[in-house]
């Protein structure tokens, strides 16, 4: 159950505002595949446009898998304000993603509260880094 | 998908056309070649019937044919290889480039956020359809394109023509029966046969002007043709008129006749001189330059000995024929243009139009390069082409309109006389067939089918077993796939849809996969053609079933891929776009690139044209069409693909794919050598918030530099020198434009005094400060008076001073610019001979307009001009580390006045080759560029109108903008002998050089200092010798000297400089001695010294003075604490002189503690006590005993002495100014305490004292004001100065000796004064309050602490009285009360015996003190128990008491209370203070 995960938040005007790769715990030490990581961006950007297509479809907010290239396959998740959370990965896992949606959906309201956050503005908080971490360690790849 | 010339309907009836072959003998091929054409060539624009014809199927159901078209083939054709074939394709797809590089191009096309610039059309794709189509080769399961029947064609002027048909009949049948597999196939064994006879109008007219003759060949034509008939056949055969216009005729003549054959031939020569116009930029010459090797060598190489071997062989190739011609045009429609230029070296390697494909062919398909032959026929054709460039480029110049029609007229026949004639037979035949079949199979075949194969799975579940099922050629399935073929060639679609579905099941039952695919494909395909789109649907999954089986049971991507070919265009027709590009996508795989590459983008099309438009599934195909086009060595459609697809990607922050984008196309544009674009793209790659690992990005920096030195150098090889005069700008590093600081006059050296720690200071922090002293500078200047243009002068100009106005430099004095570098890499960069860029405008008088001097030159001679004028620094080499942020100090030297403005940086950017920072980069092992940044400095946001605070406007900041002024004179200052650190309370001798280093002289020197108790220069009689620092007087003498001095001025900061003849000439030197005192506070203190000075002549009229600044920073050490409390001398005298006499109590302690390896203070010994007041002075109380104090460390030690006012100053009674030095001198030595330094600091700690005082007690003061005059009642107004010798060790153990003072201030008696001053703890401040509340104004009144001791009280009486109590019961004591009136006013006072304070005020220590109270009141006031008295100022009465004693023993008399009130009012007596006890023994005498 422990593949590899690339998990992003896209914004509004189609821009990442956070990015996370999680890796299988055993796998951790080895070096990413630099070359590669390009391409996770490209995967997770192309979706965008079938996450927006089957956005109108349900009234859930988990989207299930909603595109697939070569071994990834992508998750989404739309927030009500439409901040489409992304996730990349190689192996299926819905329950662990779901929840990793919801808990990092938490968080991310949490975030958008303070004032001084900028919608679709990069985040950079740390806590909000450690705790996607946490999430991903709980739900993916642990 | 993008758009198509050609309709879905149009591109399929192209694609399946009947085609029919074309047999010619050697002298109808000579007929045609007049015209530059083939016969198949010749017929070629007449092939699409213009008119309706009419077919009838077997049914005998009339159809009506549109627009049928004919493909000819000329019989000895052969396909291509396959190798050739693809490496037609790439070449025609290379060929095929979007019409305009830049600019129109394409239209803005909006989707949701993106607006994007899209081509719409992709004319590559059409021609590698058109071209994949043409050469595909054909299958044995279908008859879609094998010929349905042959033209044989033979001239008239053959001489047996019939014999001639007959032999190239038997040719035709040979190569049927003997060679199926050969090209062209036949589509059955009857195929039409079609016999023309081809007859040159002209030919006699040639050659003989004889009409006769003309005739005659005419009618031999006439009688061939009339045989023909006869022997083949009339609808078979044609007699066909050409070349009605000789040749003569046809080069003298210039018609602009459309030319039909142009849109057919040689497509490329066209195509590739509309490129010739368009885009000469475009293609750059040496293609085949590796990125590796340096372009120089090719451009170098001028001998074709010297080009790749790949191009030899292909010149040699084609040598005859580019020998042959003498003109140099290139032939563009091949590759072997290309090979040519290495043969024809100098006017061509920059031909515009040499051909990307040799390049392609050289690096990606390596084994083609090898192979470049084409087949003759295409050889043939270009050769031919090029015979027609030489003479006018025209095609079918012999041809009249007449003879055009002529051939449409022939085709017309050939169409429907016979070749539809023959197909309504055909079908009929294959019907009959296929119903006399349909009865047996219908019945008994598909019966035993059903018997023995019943459970035989259908469909798609076998499909993967591959069978290989083989039918003749006649048999029945492959007859009604004949049928069908022949139905939809000739439009019968739904006719054609049944056959086809009928055979579709039969293959399937017999696994066929083959065949089963192609029927499906047909069947689909007829549907489309057949259907109205509305109406029917069109059935998709055939399509898709299909492909999936040519795919993966036939392995057959050809098929397949020409299925989606023509199934996409379906789609798109039918507006089913997300199909169609699923349909590409499928396509794509591992075996073509170049393929896969189109389809993607052609998928990337069709997510741009769906209803919702997928931009980002386009983007995201786009980029995988790249990436697969510069796999297959299509670098230009590859970089057309990445950069369509940046628009999308741009500016999102998707930083990972946009480097990749980036990265791209900059490698794709350096290796088409659109080296700007290169330059342009890796310049995207260094930015600041990449997510590289910095390896990556060292890469990236390298490439980049690479480059650019790439781009320069050609640019210098294009245009003979570096673009103009500027230097190209660099991306890295940053620069933080507004942290410039700007330093005018001399960079602060550290180190450069022989006393390190004393420098220039020009931290912006500190400016309010300097201001101040520069205030207090200029006003002394001008004698109290700030004039009203002063400003303050700005030394250091930062983003935080005010910029509005442009900073002044002197000629001959250094400007220092501080910027600061930010490398947003993780990589370290390496900048080497980095300088300032500047323009510089001379003022030279008299000239009107003078010249714009700059630096941002190349010349050396030029450089070294610049370099006289603006001395500028060069900085040899600068490390940056990854993610850093340094500053970085430039110093120029201005030499001329002008107006010089700081323009920015340039430097040479190199990388490190690694990361390890020992290996030092050198010119030889790295790439550099030269480039340069621009410095533009912004002011401070304007926030003053309202127009201002809406907007965002900026003022001016001229902080680089200098103006240079004549030279000044120079101060240069240093100070010898300064310590670093000092003791508190030390003083220690300092000498003061001032070199005047500029070039006129200067005067009016001052010194200006934030801490003017810090250093004196002298001023109180003689200065003693430098080193020294306290003069002795000669004889010891306990007289007091009277000092004058005006203690008032000392207050002021500022201090003069004493100068000879009161100027300092250029390269004089004064040296003044001075004394610094350490701070009465231990720790490190910050002492701010300015000097001011002005030029003797003054030249410049906006620049009066100049200034120079310096800080020191002591560290002061803790020595001595001094605490010292005075209280009233209770004189038991009348003595006035004596009257209001002091006993001072000084604490010393040495607070210094042993320590090891600190400086520490041993012991002190306490040389002297002075004291300095305009009214007391001092004596020291043992007087015997004049031994040494030492105070060692941590040792307490009182001192105790007496203070009486001094009699003798009569200045004080005057109102002058002056102060008494009285000396207690515990040493073989007296300190002379008014002189030079002691006095000094006195006054100058005093004076500081007081401005801390009366900033303090501001507040208190404001009431007190009025009570002056009581005030000093207790008011003493003394300074105990104590002057000290300390042993000190130092930090290595060395023993020093240090003198200083302390100073007590004693204002008031019992009160405790410290040397050291107390820090006031800020009281609370109550909270703020919105609503006004009345506070009762207050009378102001004298505080009690004053009011208590008004009156200086004394009793004087007997000490000792004996009485004999048997005697008399009653001892009585005379006791005189000396009432003393301390303060300035007439006092009321009234003495009261009957109230004793005890039981006034209950002061329980008394109590406590005396237990036996009751003993001591024993005794009682008698006489007068009330007085009042009036005491004027200072003067003293005494009144006369009695006091009653009952029995003998010790009695405190001072039981009386006195009252005083300053203002006659007596409710408002006040108790007053004397605690000191008188007593009185009385004894008892009767005993004896």
């Amino acid at each position: 159950m422990s593949g590899n995960y690339y998990f992003v938040i896209v914004g509004h005007l189609d821009n990442p505002i956070f990015e996370m790769e999680f890796c299988p715990p055993n796998r951790a030490a080895e070096p990413k595949k630099d070359d590669h990581r390009h391409l996770n961006q490209f995967v997770a950007h192309e979706a965008l446009d079938l996450v927006d297509e089957q956005v109108w479809t349900t009234n859930n907010m988990y989207l299930k898998i909603v595109d697939k290239f070569n071994e990834w396959f992508v998750s989404a998740f739309v927030t009500a304000s439409r901040m489409r959370f992304m996730m990349l990965h190689d192996v299926k896992n819905e329950d662990g993603i779901k929840n990793f949606f919801t808990e990092t959906y938490e968080m991310y309201i949490k975030h958008s509260m303070n004032p001084f956050y900028e919608i679709n503005k990069p985040i950079v908080s740390p806590a909000f880094e450690k705790k996607v971490q946490l999430y991903g360690r709980k739900y993916l790849t642990g | 998908m993008a758009l198509c010339k050609q309709t879905a309907h149009e591109f399929i009836q192209n694609t399946f056309s009947p085609a029919v072959a074309v047999l010619c003998s050697p002298d109808a091929e000579v007929l045609c070649q007049k015209n530059n054409l083939t016969f198949v060539e010749l017929v070629q624009p007449f092939c699409r019937l213009t008119t309706e014809v009419h077919i009838r199927d077997p049914n005998n159901i009339p159809h009506t044919i549109k627009n049928l078209k004919i493909t000819m083939r000329d019989m000895n054709m052969q396909l291509p290889q396959a190798v050739t074939a693809r490496k037609m394709m790439n070449d025609v797809v290379a060929s095929t480039q979007p019409q305009l590089v830049e600019g129109g191009r394409g239209n803005v096309v909006t989707f949701g956020s993106y607006d994007l610039q899209l081509s719409a059309s992709t004319p590559w794709y059409e021609a590698y359809r058109d071209t994949f189509l043409k050469v595909l080769p054909p299958s044995d399961h279908e008859f879609l394109s094998h010929c349905l029947s042959c033209i044989f064609v033979v001239s008239s002027g053959h001489s047996d023509p019939i014999t001639a048909f007959n032999s190239l009949s038997s040719n035709q049948h040979q190569q049927q029966t003997q060679f199926p597999t050969k090209m062209p196939r036949w589509f059955c064994p009857g195929i039409l046969k079609y016999y023309v006879l081809l007859h040159d109008v002209v030919e006699g007219e040639d050659a003989k002007y004889d009409i006769a003759q003309y005739h005659n060949l005419t009618l031999r034509a006439e009688a061939v043709y009339q045989s023909m008939k006869s022997t083949f056949g009339g609808q078979n055969c044609h007699l066909l008129h050409i070349n009605s216009r000789s040749l003569h005729t046809a080069e003298s003549m210039h018609t602009d006749l459309p030319d039909p054959w142009s849109q057919f031939l040689n497509k490329n020569n066209s195509e590739a001189n509309s490129r010739k116009r368009n885009k000469a930029r475009y293609y750059i010459a040496w293609e085949g330059a590796e990125y590796d090797t340096g372009s120089s060598s090719v451009v170098d190489d001028a001998f074709p000995s010297k080009v790749s071997e790949g191009a030899i062989e292909n010149s040699t190739l084609t040598g005859p024929i580019l020998s042959n011609s003498s003109l140099v045009d290139m032939s563009p429609d091949s590759g072997e243009g290309t090979a040519s230029s290495g043969s024809l070296a100098s006017e061509t390697f920059d031909h515009p139009l040499s051909e990307p494909s040799l390049d392609s062919m050289n690096h990606i398909e390596s084994p083609l390069s090898q192979d470049k032959s084409y087949d003759p026929e295409l050889n043939h054709s270009s050769s031919k082409a090029k015979l027609t460039d030489r003479r006018q480029g025209g095609h079918g110049i012999c041809l009249t309109t007449s003879d055009q029609d002529r051939i449409k007229i022939f085709m017309h026949e050939l169409c429907v006389r016979a070749l539809i004639p023959w197909t309504e037979r055909q079908m009929k035949i294959l019907n009959e067939q296929h119903a006399s079949r349909k009865g047996i199979s219908k019945s008994l075949f598909s019966a035993t089918k059903r018997w023995f194969g019943g459970n035989k799975p259908t469909g798609q579940v076998a499909a993967n077993q591959n069978t290989t099922v083989v039918y003749t050629s006649d048999a029945p399935e492959l007859q009604m796939r004949r049928l069908g073929d022949l139905a939809f060639l000739f439009q019968m679609y739904d006719f054609a849809y049944n056959t086809y579905h009928a055979a579709k099941r039969d293959f399937n039952n017999d696994h066929a996969w083959l065949h089963y695919a192609g029927a499906l494909e047909m069947a689909c395909i007829s549907m489309f053609m057949s259907g109205n789109p509305r109406e029917q649907k069109y059935p998709f999954h055939y399509m898709e079933s299909a492909i999936t089986t040519y795919l993966q049971s036939c392995k057959n991507p050809l098929y397949a891929t020409r299925a989606t070919l023509v199934s996409t265009e379906a789609l798109k027709s039918r507006k089913m776009y997300n199909e169609a590009a699923l349909q590409f996508i499928k396509l794509t795989s591992e075996d073509s690139d170049l393929r896969s590459a189109l389809l993607l983008e052609q998928a990337a099309h069709c997510y741009i044209n769906m209803e919702v438009p997928k931009v980002r599934k386009y983007a995201f195909h786009m980029i995988l069409a790249g990436h697969r086009y510069s796999k297959s060595g299509q670098r230009k459609h590859a970089l057309r693909s990445y950069s369509q697809a940046l628009q999308v990607y741009k500016g999102k922050n998707w930083a990972l794919a946009e480097d990749h984008i980036n990265f791209t196309l900059g490698r794709q544009s350096l290796n088409l050598k659109q080296l700007d674009n290169a330059t342009a793209a890796f310049k995207h790659l260094l930015t600041e918030n990449s997510k590289q690992i910095p390896s990556q990005q060292n890469a990236f920096l390298r490439e980049y530099l690479f480059v650019y030195k790439q781009l320069l150098s050609q640019e210098v090889s294009n245009y003979g020198s570096v673009h103009s005069s500027s230097l190209p700008e660099l991306p890295i590093p940053v620069l933080d434009n507004n942290a410039t600081k700007v330093l005018v006059g001399h960079k602060p050296q550290h180190n450069q005094d022989k006393s390190g720690h004393i420098g220039y200071d020009y931290s912006e922090s500190n400016h309010p400060r300097w201001a101040a002293l520069e205030e207090a500078l200029v006003s002394s200047a001008n004698n109290g008076i700030i004039p009203v243009t002063h400003r303050p002068t700005i030394q250091c100009f930062t983003n935080k001073t005010d910029n509005r106005f442009n900073p002044v430099a002197y000629v001959g004095e250094p400007v220092t610019v501080e910027l600061f570098l930010v490398n947003p890499l993780k990589v370290v960069l390496v900048l080497n001979e980095v300088t300032l860029l500047w323009s510089f405008l001379p003022s030279i008088p008299g000239q009107e307009k003078p010249q714009l001097i700059t630096n941002e030159v190349f010349s050396s001679v030029k450089n070294t001009l610049a370099n006289e004028i603006i001395h500028t620094q060069v900085i040899d080499e600068i490390v940056l580390p990854g993610s850093e942020r340094s500053p970085i100090q430039f110093t120029l030297t201005p030499h001329q006045t002008g107006e010089l403005r700081i323009v920015g940086i340039c430097y040479n950017l190199s990388s490190s080759l690694t990361d390890d920072r020992n290996i030092k980069p050198s010119p030889a092992n790295t790439v550099f560029v030269r480039g340069k940044q621009r410095l533009d400095v912004q002011g401070p946001r304007l926030n003053n109108t309202k127009e201002e605070k809406s907007s965002k406007a900026y003022g001016p900041d001229r902080r680089l903008d200098l103006v240079v002024q004549p030279e000044m004179p120079q101060l240069q200052v240093s100070f010898c002998n300064f310590p670093k650190s000092l003791l508190c309370g030390e003083v220690h001798a300092v000498m003061l050089q001032f070199t005047n280093i500029g070039t006129s002289p200067l005067h009016k020197l001052k010194l200006a200092t934030s801490t003017p108790e810090f250093i004196t220069l002298g001023g109180h009689g003689e200065l003693p010798k430098f080193p020294c620092v306290y003069q002795s007087v000669s004889e010891v003498s306990g007289e007091e000297t009277k000092c004058c001095c005006n203690t008032k001025d000392k207050v002021s900061s500022v201090m003069d400089i004493p100068l000879p003849n009161r100027t300092l000439q250029p390269k004089n030197t004064v040296s003044v001695p001075a004394w610094v005192r350490g701070n009465d506070i231990g720790g490190v203190h910050d002492v701010h010294f300015m000097f001011y000075y002005e030029p003797v002549t003054t030249n410049t009229p906006k620049v009066r003075h100049r200034l120079q600044r310096h800080t020191a920073v002591i560290n002061t050490l803790e020595s001595l604490s001094v605490r010292s409390v005075a209280r009233r001398a209770n004189s038991a005298h009348q003595n006035s002189a004596a009257q209001g006499s002091c006993v001072i109590s000084c604490e010393m302690e040495n607070i210094s503690q042993v320590q090891t390896n600190r400086a520490y203070v041993k012991e002190i010994q306490v040389n002297q006590v002075s004291c300095a007041s305009d009214l007391w002075s001092i004596k020291y109380l043992n007087s015997q005993d004049k031994s040494d104090i030492t105070v060692g460390c941590r040792e307490t030690m009182h001192l105790c002495l007496k203070a009486t006012k001094s009699a003798s100053n009569l200045d004080s009674v005057l109102g002058k100014q002056s102060v008494i030095f009285s000396d207690v001198s515990f040493s073989d030595q007296q300190i002379n305490s008014a002189m030079t330094p002691c006095a000094d600091f006195f006054l100058r700690s005093k004076s500081h004292n007081n401005v801390e005082d009366s900033t303090q007690n501001k507040v208190e003061n404001r009431g007190e004001k009025n009570f002056s005059d009581l005030n000093c009642a207790i008011q003493l107004g003394m300074t105990l100065i104590i002057l000290w010798k300390a042993c000190v060790i130092a930090e290595d153990g060395e023993v020093q000796i240090k003198v200083g003072q302390h100073h007590v201030i004693i204002k008031k008696i019992d009160t405790i004064f410290t040397s050291y001053p107390f820090f006031i703890i800020p009281t609370e401040k109550p909270p703020v309050r919105f609503t006004k509340t009345w506070e009762e104004q207050e009378n102001p009144r004298p505080e009690a602490e004053v009011t208590t001791q008004m009156v200086d009280i004394n009793f004087s009486h007997q000490a000792q009285v004996p009485h004999n109590f048997q005697n008399n019961k009653l001892a009585i004591v005379p006791v005189t009360l000396l009432l003393r009136n301390c303060t300035k006013t007439s006092l009321d006072i009234l003495v009261d015996t009957s109230k004793s304070p005890d039981r006034l005020n209950n002061r329980t220590e008394e109590k406590f003190v005396n237990p036996e109270a009751h003993h001591l009141t024993s005794f009682s006031w008698v006489s007068q128990t009330l007085t009042k008295v009036n005491l004027d100022a200072n003067q003293q009465r005494a009144v006369h008491m009695t006091a009653c004693f009952s029995k003998p023993g010790i009695y405190n008399v001072n039981r009386l209370s006195v009252f005083v009130t300053y203002n006659k009012d007596a409710s408002e007596m006040v108790l007053q203070k004397h605690p000191s006890p008188s007593v009185v023994v009385v004894e008892d005498v009767s005993t004896e």
